[in-house]
C-alpha cells in the first residue's frame, strides 16, 4: 500500500468497466441519427497533402513531412481525423511550400508541360484552360465559374509586369492554398436542411481513394464515380480490390490503421532511462521497423487475420532479434521463429510504449488491453475523484508487488478488477520488452485469472497464453472491427463513433473467415450501406 | 464523455438550450478601455513540466500577504528577487498564489490544456478542451492582437504534438494551435517581414510580394467563405479559424519592408536537433532562453501583445541541475509529499529530499520567467505586460490538479495589486480526507482567475468557460 493513501470514494460512484462486459461498446444498438457520419469538411493530412502535391505536380518533394510543418492532431490516436485546422502557424508553412513548390514546377519544366502556350498563342486563353484543366484535378471536382475567375485573377496579378509561366505559377501558388485543395468535402449536392445526403460522385470518388491511398482518385476509380457506379457496393469493393492490389500506398495505410489503433506507431516519440535501458537506444530502430513490418507482413504476406497478429509464434528480421529468444526460420520469407514470445502484444512496440522510462507498467499494459484489443470502456480515475499515486521505487519487490495495491473493496476495484490482470501478465517483459525470469533477486510472477465473462476469460500462466486466447477471441475481432471503422471515420469519438452500431451489424453479415481478417475488414467498410451516406448538414 | 462531439459542438455553436446563459455574452461582448484607464496590454502564459513543490512554495509562518522573504533555502520563487542575476528583485511585480485547482477531470497529465482554457479535458486518451484559451479569446476573439503585425504566437521547446498534454493555446471549440519550437522559426514568425531592409533591390521585390501577397489572401479567402457557405455550424467553426489565420497572414504581407527604430534580433543560428527524445535536449535550455529573448522584443517592438511558451524538461544525462537522467520517473514520480501537496489528505510528513528536487527545477523554471520579466523590463514593456505561469499539476506524484500554485507577473498596468502572496484555504482542510461531498470540502477553480485576468484586460466577462457547476465558471477571484 505504499505510496497509495487513501484513495476517496466520489459519491458512491461504480466503475465504469462494468457495464461494457462481453466486449460490446456500451453504445451499440440503437439507430438514429447518430448513426451517421456528420457532413463534414476534412483538411488533408500530412501524408495525403504531400501525395496529392506529387500526384498534380509530378514531384518528389514531401513539403508536409518536413520537420518544419506541424504535426497531424491526433484524434483517439488516429492521425487522420476531421478535427485537423489551418492555423496561423500552418497557414505560413501552406503559403511556403505552395512558394518552392511554385518555383520547383517552373525551373523544371513541370509548368510547361502542365499550361503549353505556344508562340502566337493568346496567354490569356492558354491561362484559361490551365485553369479549368488543372483547376479541376486540384479541386478534385469541376470548378464553378466564380472559380475559374478568381485564378484567373491570380493570373493576371502574377503575369502583371512579369512573363506568362510567372502568372500560371501563381495561379498554381493559389491553388494549393485554396480550400478547393486543403479540405475534403463530404456533404453531397442537396441543399441544407433536407435530411441524410448522398455523397456526390466526384466525393465518392475522393472518400474511397484518401480512405485506401491517401491520395487523389487515379482515372479509373474517377470514371467509375462519374459514370455513378461507386453507388453499388460491389463496384467500391472492386476497386478497394483493385487499390489494394497495386497502390502501395494502401498497403501503407492498412498498416498505420493497426499501427495506430494499438498505439505502437509512438514507440517512435518514447525515449527510455539509459541506465536502466542502456539497450534501448541502439535497438529503437528495428523495434519501429518491426512495428511496420510485422503488421504489413501479417496482412498482406500471411493470413491477415487478427488471429495471426496477435498470435503469430514468428517475427520479421528486421525486429529487435537481440532481445528475443529466436528459434530458426518462420513461416513467412525472411520471418524467424520466436520462442519467447507470441504476437505482437508482445513485442517490443507494444511492451515499450506501454511502459514508462524506468520500469514496465502493468497498468498502462492492461488499460490498453481493455481500450483497445476487448472494447472495455474505462473511465479515467479523476472523473471518480480519485487521485492515483504511482507506486515508489522499491528494490525490495517486484513491479507486480508495487503495483497490487487496489483493494477488492475499493473503488479502486471496479476497473482494476479487469486492468490489473491484463497488465500483470506481461511481467515477464520489462520496460523495453526484454524478457526477465526475476526481477530484484525475486522469480516474477505474470500468473493472472482474468475473469470477466468474456470468451478470452481463463487462467493465464503469463501474456502469451494470454494472447493466444485474445488471438481466438471472437470479442477481439469484433474490436478490431470497430477500431478499423473508428480509423477509417476519424471523428475521435472512441466508443461513440458515428456510424459504428450500423457498421458492426454489417460486419457481423460478412463471413466468418472475412470478420477476422483486417483488410477483408476495411473493405467491408467500404461495401456497407452508410459509405455514401452523411447525417443531415 | 458521452456526447458525440459534433453534436455537441453544434449545440454550443448554436447556444441551443443555452441561450440564457451570460457564457454567451462571452462571445458576443466587446472590450472597451475606460477614458485614460491603463490597461494591460500584453499577456504572456507559460507553462513548465512536472508540477509543484508546493511545501517549498508556501508563504511561510510570520509572513503575511505583503511582508515576505523569496530568498530562503529550497525556495522555488528565490529568481523574483535576485538582482545578480536578473539585474533586479522583481519582487514587487509578483503576485503568488495557492490554494486554485485546475477543474480538468481528468489525470494532471492531461491538465496543461485547462491551464487557459478553464475547460474540462473530454474524450478520454488524447482528449481535448471544448473552449479555446484565455491568449485566443483575448487577442482573437476580443480583437485585442488586432493592433499588431502578428496577433498572437504559441511558441514550445521541445514537444510540438497537438495534444491537451503540453499545450496551453487552443482555438474555438478547444483545438490545440501549433507550436513552434524552433527559434529559426520563431524569428521567422515574428521578424521576417521587418526585416528586409532598405536596400533598393530588395523594397522591390518586397513590393512585388506584397503585391502577391495580397491577391492570394483575397483569392484564398474568397475560396474558403465559399466553401463556408456550404457547410454547417461545426465546420463553419474550422474554416472561421482559417479565415483568422489568412488575416494574420495578411497582415504580414501587408507590413512587408516596413522600417522600424526597433532594435530587431538577428537570426538565430539552427539547432542540431529539436524535439524531445531526438538528441534535444541538450539544448533545451539554450532554446528556451532564445525563445524568451525574441519575446522580449516582440513584445517590446509591438510585433506582438499575446504569447504563450511552453517549457520543457532537462532529461539527458549530464543535465545543468543534475536532475535524474529521466526527470519524470526519478524526480516528478518520486514526488514524497505532505498533506500540503496532498489535497490535505493525513499522509505523514513526507519526504523534504523529494521536495528539494522538485524545487531545484522549479526555481529553473522560474528562472526563465525572471528572465523573460528581465528582457520585458529591458525593452520597456514590462509594467505593460501580466505574465501567468503555471504547472498542470501541484503534487506530481499523485498527479493532483488540487491546490496547484500559481504566478503572476509583470506590471499588468497597475490593473491588479502586485507584490503580493495570496494564500487561500486549501479545497480540503489540511489533515483531513474530505471528498467532493463533503462539506468541508471548498473548490477554489481557477476559472476565477481566468475571469480576473479577463476583466483586467478590459473584456467584459463574468465567466470563462463552462464547468458541470455553474458557479465554477463564474466570477472573478475574490481578493486579488
Amino acid at each position: 500500500m505504499a505510496g497509495l493513501g487513501g484513495a476517496t470514494n466520489a459519491g458512491g460512484a461504480t466503475a465504469g468497466a462494468s457495464t461494457g462486459l462481453g466486449g460490446t461498446s456500451g453504445k451499440g444498438g440503437t439507430a438514429s441519427a447518430d448513426d451517421l457520419i456528420p457532413a463534414r469538411v476534412r483538411r488533408l493530412a500530412t501524408p495525403e497533402y504531400d501525395a496529392t502535391v506529387q500526384a498534380l505536380l509530378a514531384t518528389t518533394a514531401s513539403p508536409a513531412s518536413g520537420p518544419d510543418f506541424p504535426p497531424d492532431l491526433r484524434q483517439d490516436g488516429f492521425t487522420v481525423n476531421d478535427a485537423q485546422r489551418v492555423d496561423a502557424v500552418i497557414v505560413e508553412r501552406l503559403a511556403d511550400a505552395a512558394d518552392e513548390l511554385a518555383s520547383e514546377a517552373k525551373a523544371n519544366g513541370t509548368l510547361a508541360r502542365l499550361a503549353p502556350c505556344a508562340a502566337g498563342d493568346d496567354p490569356a486563353a492558354c491561362a484559361r484552360s490551365f485553369v479549368t484543366t488543372f483547376g479541376a484535378k486540384a479541386y478534385r471536382r469541376p470548378l464553378v465559374d466564380d472559380e475559374v475567375n478568381a485564378l484567373l485573377a491570380l493570373y493576371t496579378v502574377g503575369a502583371d509586369g512579369a512573363a506568362y509561366e510567372d502568372g500560371i505559377a501563381h495561379v498554381l501558388r493559389g491553388l494549393l492554398q485554396s480550400a478547393g485543395f486543403l479540405y475534403l468535402t463530404e456533404l453531397g449536392d442537396a441543399p441544407p436542411g433536407t435530411g441524410p445526403v448522398e455523397l456526390a460522385p466526384y466525393e465518392l470518388a475522393s472518400t474511397l481513394s484518401y480512405l485506401l491511398t491517401s491520395a487523389p482518385a487515379d482515372d479509373e476509380l474517377l470514371a467509375k464515380a462519374l459514370a455513378g457506379k461507386l453507388a453499388d457496393p460491389v463496384e467500391r469493393e472492386a476497386q478497394a480490390r483493385r487499390l489494394l492490389a497495386n497502390d502501395a500506398r494502401a498497403r501503407d495505410t492498412v498498416v498505420r490503421f493497426v499501427r495506430e489503433w494499438l498505439g505502437i506507431d509512438r514507440v517512435q516519440e518514447i525515449a527510455k532511462d539509459t541506465l536502466i535501458y542502456p539497450a534501448f537506444d541502439g535497438l529503437k530502430a528495428s523495434i519501429v521497423a518491426e512495428s511496420n513490418d510485422f503488421v504489413r507482413a501479417v496482412a498482406f504476406e500471411s493470413t491477415g487475420n487478427v488471429s495471426e497478429l496477435f498470435g503469430a509464434n514468428w517475427t520479421v528480421s528486421s525486429g529487435p532479434l537481440a532481445l528475443y529468444r529466436t528459434a530458426g526460420s518462420g513461416p513467412v520469407a525472411g520471418s524467424t521463429l520466436l520462442d519467447d514470445r507470441v504476437g505482437i502484444l508482445n513485442q517490443a512496440a507494444f511492451l515499450a510504449t506501454y511502459a514508462n522510462a524506468h520500469e514496465s507498467h502493468p497498468i498502462f499494459r492492461g488499460v490498453a488491453i481493455a481500450r483497445r484489443v476487448v472494447c472495455l470502456p474505462l473511465d479515467s480515475p479523476a472523473s471518480f475523484d480519485l487521485s492515483v499515486v504511482p507506486p515508489a521505487p522499491d528494490p525490495t519487490k517486484t513491479t507486480r508487488e508495487r503495483f497490487s495495491v487496489h483493494p477488492a473493496d475499493s473503488i479502486c476495484a471496479g476497473c482494476h478488477d479487469v486492468i490489473d490482470p491484463f497488465g500483470f501478465s506481461f511481467e515477464h517483459f520489462d520496460g523495453m520488452g526484454a524478457y526477465r525470469a526475476e526481477e530484484n533477486g525475486q522469480d516474477v510472477d505474470s500468473s493472472v485469472v482474468v475473469a470477466l465473462e468474456a470468451d478470452y476469460d481463463g487462467p493465464y500462466a503469463d501474456s502469451n497464453a494470454m494472447a493466444a486466447a485474445l488471438a481466438a477471441s471472437p470479442t477481439v475481432r469484433e474490436c478490431m472491427a470497430r477500431y478499423v471503422l473508428r480509423a477509417a471515420v476519424g471523428t475521435g469519438d472512441s466508443f461513440a463513433t458515428p456510424g459504428e452500431p450500423a457498421f458492426v451489424e454489417f460486419w457481423r453479415t460478412q463471413p466468418a473467415a472475412a470478420q477476422g481478417n483486417i483488410v477483408e475488414t476495411l473493405i467491408a467498410y467500404v461495401k456497407n450501406p452508410t459509405f455514401t451516406v452523411r447525417d443531415a448538414l | 464523455m458521452s456526447a458525440r462531439r459534433s453534436r455537441r459542438t453544434f449545440l454550443r455553436g448554436m447556444g441551443t438550450g443555452f441561450a440564457a446563459l451570460p457564457f454567451l455574452r462571452v462571445v458576443e461582448s466587446s472590450y472597451a478601455q475606460a477614458a485614460g484607464e491603463a490597461l494591460p496590454q500584453r499577456f504572456i502564459g507559460v507553462y513548465h513540466p512536472h508540477g509543484i513543490a508546493a511545501e517549498l512554495f508556501t508563504l511561510r509562518d510570520g509572513e503575511t500577504e505583503t511582508s515576505f522573504d523569496l530568498g530562503y533555502a529550497d525556495s522555488p520563487l528565490a529568481p523574483f528577487d535576485d538582482a545578480a542575476t536578473y539585474g533586479k528583485s522583481f519582487k514587487d511585480k509578483l503576485v503568488t498564489i495557492e490554494g486554485l485547482d485546475l477543474l480538468s477531470d481528468t489525470n494532471g497529465h492531461n491538465s496543461a490544456g485547462t491551464i487557459l482554457t478553464g475547460s474540462r479535458i473530454v474524450g478520454g486518451t488524447g482528449g481535448l478542451p471544448e473552449y479555446s484559451s484565455l491568449d485566443q479569446f483575448l487577442a482573437v476573439e476580443s480583437s485585442l492582437g488586432d493592433a499588431t503585425v502578428v496577433p498572437s504566437v504559441a511558441l514550445a521547446v521541445g514537444n510540438k504534438e497537438l495534444s491537451a498534454r503540453e499545450t496551453l493555446s487552443f482555438g474555438k471549440g478547444g483545438i490545440p494551435l501549433s507550436k513552434i519550437i524552433d527559434p529559426v522559426l520563431a524569428f521567422n514568425f515574428l521578424f521576417k517581414q521587418a526585416i528586409v531592409g532598405s536596400d533598393p533591390s530588395a523594397q522591390a521585390a518586397a513590393e512585388r510580394q506584397r503585391r502577391l501577397g495580397a491577391s492570394l489572401i483575397d483569392f484564398v479567402s474568397e475560396d474558403v467563405k465559399r466553401l463556408r457557405a456550404r457547410v454547417g455550424p461545426f465546420e463553419e467553426q474550422k474554416l472561421d479559424q482559417h479565415l483568422d489565420a489568412l488575416r494574420a497572414l495578411e497582415k504580414k504581407y501587408q507590413a512587408l519592408g516596413s522600417t522600424s527604430d526597433c532594435p530587431l534580433p538577428a537570426r538565430p543560428t539552427a539547432f542540431p536537433e529539436l524535439e524531445r527524445y531526438n538528441g534535444g535536449e541538450p539544448y533545451f535550455d539554450a532554446i528556451t532562453d532564445l525563445h524568451i529573448d525574441l519575446l522580449g522584443l516582440a513584445l517590446g517592438c509591438d510585433i506582438t501583445r499575446f504569447a504563450t511558451l511552453c517549457m520543457g524538461d532537462l532529461s539527458y544525462a549530464g543535465n545543468p541541475l543534475d536532475l535524474p537522467v529521466d526527470n519524470h520517473g526519478g524526480m516528478a514520480h518520486t514526488y514524497n509529499a505532505s498533506p500540503l501537496g496532498s489535497e490535505g489528505r493525513p499522509v505523514g510528513d513526507g519526504d523534504p529530499a523529494t521536495w528539494k528536487l522538485l524545487a531545484k527545477f522549479n526555481r529553473y523554471a522560474y528562472g526563465k520567467v525572471a528572465r523573460l520579466m528581465q528582457r520585458l523590463d529591458e525593452s520597456g514593456v514590462l509594467d505593460s505586460t501580466l505574465i501567468y505561469a503555471a504547472s498542470d499539476m501541484g503534487n506530481p506524484a499523485s498527479h493532483s490538479t488540487r491546490n496547484v500554485p500559481t504566478v503572476l507577473a509583470g506590471g499588468a498596468n497597475g490593473k491588479l495589486r502586485m507584490g503580493r502572496r495570496i494564500k487561500y484555504r486549501t479545497d480540503c482542510p489540511l489533515g483531513t480526507a474530505c471528498d467532493k461531498t463533503s462539506s468541508d470540502y471548498e473548490t477554489n477553480p481557477h476559472n476565477r482567475l481566468l475571469v480576473s485576468i479577463a476583466q483586467a484586460f478590459g473584456v467584459d466577462v463574468d465567466s470563462f468557460a463552462r464547468q458541470p457547476l455553474y458557479a465554477n465558471a463564474t466570477g472573478p477571484l475574490p481578493g486579488l
